[in-house]
């Protein structure tokens, strides 16, 4: 799939990506979400109360990817299907608090937007 | 999302027993913290969200983060600690209680037969309602209000499609009446809706009730049964005004209870 132009595009093709991820066996999805989650962790610190919302999914990303099991014999999907949806709604709502921005909810400045955008075209 | 957020802290300081989070859904991505450790979870009586998880600090977890779902047939009782002073894995971050709406939400959803630049296209925003409790409860019932929507007037104006789209999460019940009283008949369409992340902007659609021509003077009622129709996000709405002006005035009124 081409890379996504807006996080909100980014959104809507987060679970066709993962899935394409998942279905392709191994630690890919696990890789890939880990990856995600670490880019994006010193964009995001704890002390920057305009980034908050954001820095509190990573921590719930970063759970589920963590405790995706890990490669078990080459080829073999073992991520279950139930790790692959959380992951793919994770991302689907990391991306969609990234994209809407408001004066009364200013939850994510524009260099944040573009890395987020960035570590997601980057791995998924 | 309303910002700043509302805070646990003022609440727990001041000795009230609970720290009611009651707000708007700005996007599906909306999430809420809380630094206090609590004795209870359940849904408030205004959420339109119907089920909400919570991410907490759990000693025995394997990276110290266990989640829950509470919802009008379920809350939490028990301890639910925040553990500021600790910190998850692998993310490093520091302890708190995270609470997010677990029902999907797609606010760019567009309905299959909407033309643009000619129907309009409204949505009612989602409210989130959760209480946290500071104090053990015994037991709890969240079980949430109804809801009415009321629309005395809509944008009625010649051949053009109003669509609107309600939050309609776990509920079982709804009636939706109109009441044609406009100078020409009233086309009226009542569809549930099924969210699914995809970038097309589509969601499943599934019509309930369709009728053609209401004539003047004419009112109808819809009704929605869970048990006949199945569970949806999201109730659509389409009216249709063929020719003539005035009211169309119409009225959703949604239960968790079959009726």
């Amino acid at each position: 799939m081409a890379a996504a132009a807006t996080l909100e595009e980014a959104a809507g093709q987060a679970f066709d990506n993962l899935f394409e991820l998942w279905k392709f066996g191994a630690s890919a999805l696990k890789d890939a979400v880990t990856q995600f989650e670490e880019a994006l962790l010193p964009t995001f610190p704890e002390s920057d109360a305009v980034g908050l919302p954001i820095a509190a999914w990573l921590i719930v990303i970063a759970s589920l990817a963590e405790q995706m099991p890990p490669e078990a014999e080459p080829g073999v999907v073992v991520v279950p299907y139930g790790d692959l949806v959380a992951a793919a709604d994770y991302v689907y709502r990391i991306c969609w608090l990234g994209a809407k921005p408001t004066p009364t909810s200013p939850d994510i400045t524009t260099a944040q937007q573009t890395a987020l955008l960035l570590a997601y075209n980057t791995n998924f | 999302m309303s910002y700043p957020q509302p805070s646990s802290n003022e609440y727990a300081i001041k000795g009230v027993q609970f720290f009611r989070l009651l707000t708007k859904l700005a996007t599906p991505g909306d999430i809420y913290l809380s630094e206090q450790s609590g004795h209870a979870l359940a849904i408030g009586p205004d959420s339109d969200v119907a089920n909400v998880n919570v991410a907490y600090f759990d000693d025995q977890a394997p990276t110290f983060l266990t989640q829950t779902l509470v919802g009008p047939p379920r809350s939490f009782t028990g301890r639910i600690d925040a553990r500021n002073e600790s910190t998850y894995a692998p993310s490093g971050r520091k302890g708190r209680i995270m609470i997010w709406p677990a029902d999907l939400y797609d606010p760019a959803f567009v309905p299959s037969n909407f033309v643009a630049d000619q129907d309009t296209l409204s949505f009612i925003t989602p409210v989130l309602d959760v209480i946290q409790y500071f104090k053990p409860q015994q037991s709890l019932v969240p079980a949430r209000n109804d809801k009415t929507f009321r629309f005395p007037q809509i944008d009625t104006s010649e051949g053009r499609n109003t669509f609107l789209i309600l939050p309609f999460w776990g509920r079982k019940y709804a009636s939706c009446r109109i009441d044609n009283q406009s100078t020409g008949s009233v086309a009226w369409r009542v569809t549930g809706i099924t969210y699914y992340p995809n970038d097309q902007h589509k969601a499943t659609e599934t019509e309930i009730e369709h009728i053609d021509t209401l004539n003047v003077g004419d009112n109808h009622t819809t009704l929605v049964r869970a048990q006949t129709h199945g569970v949806f996000d999201a109730l659509m709405i389409e009216v249709n005004v063929s020719e003539g002006e005035g009211p169309t005035p119409f009225e959703i009124v949604m239960s968790d209870t079959p009726s």
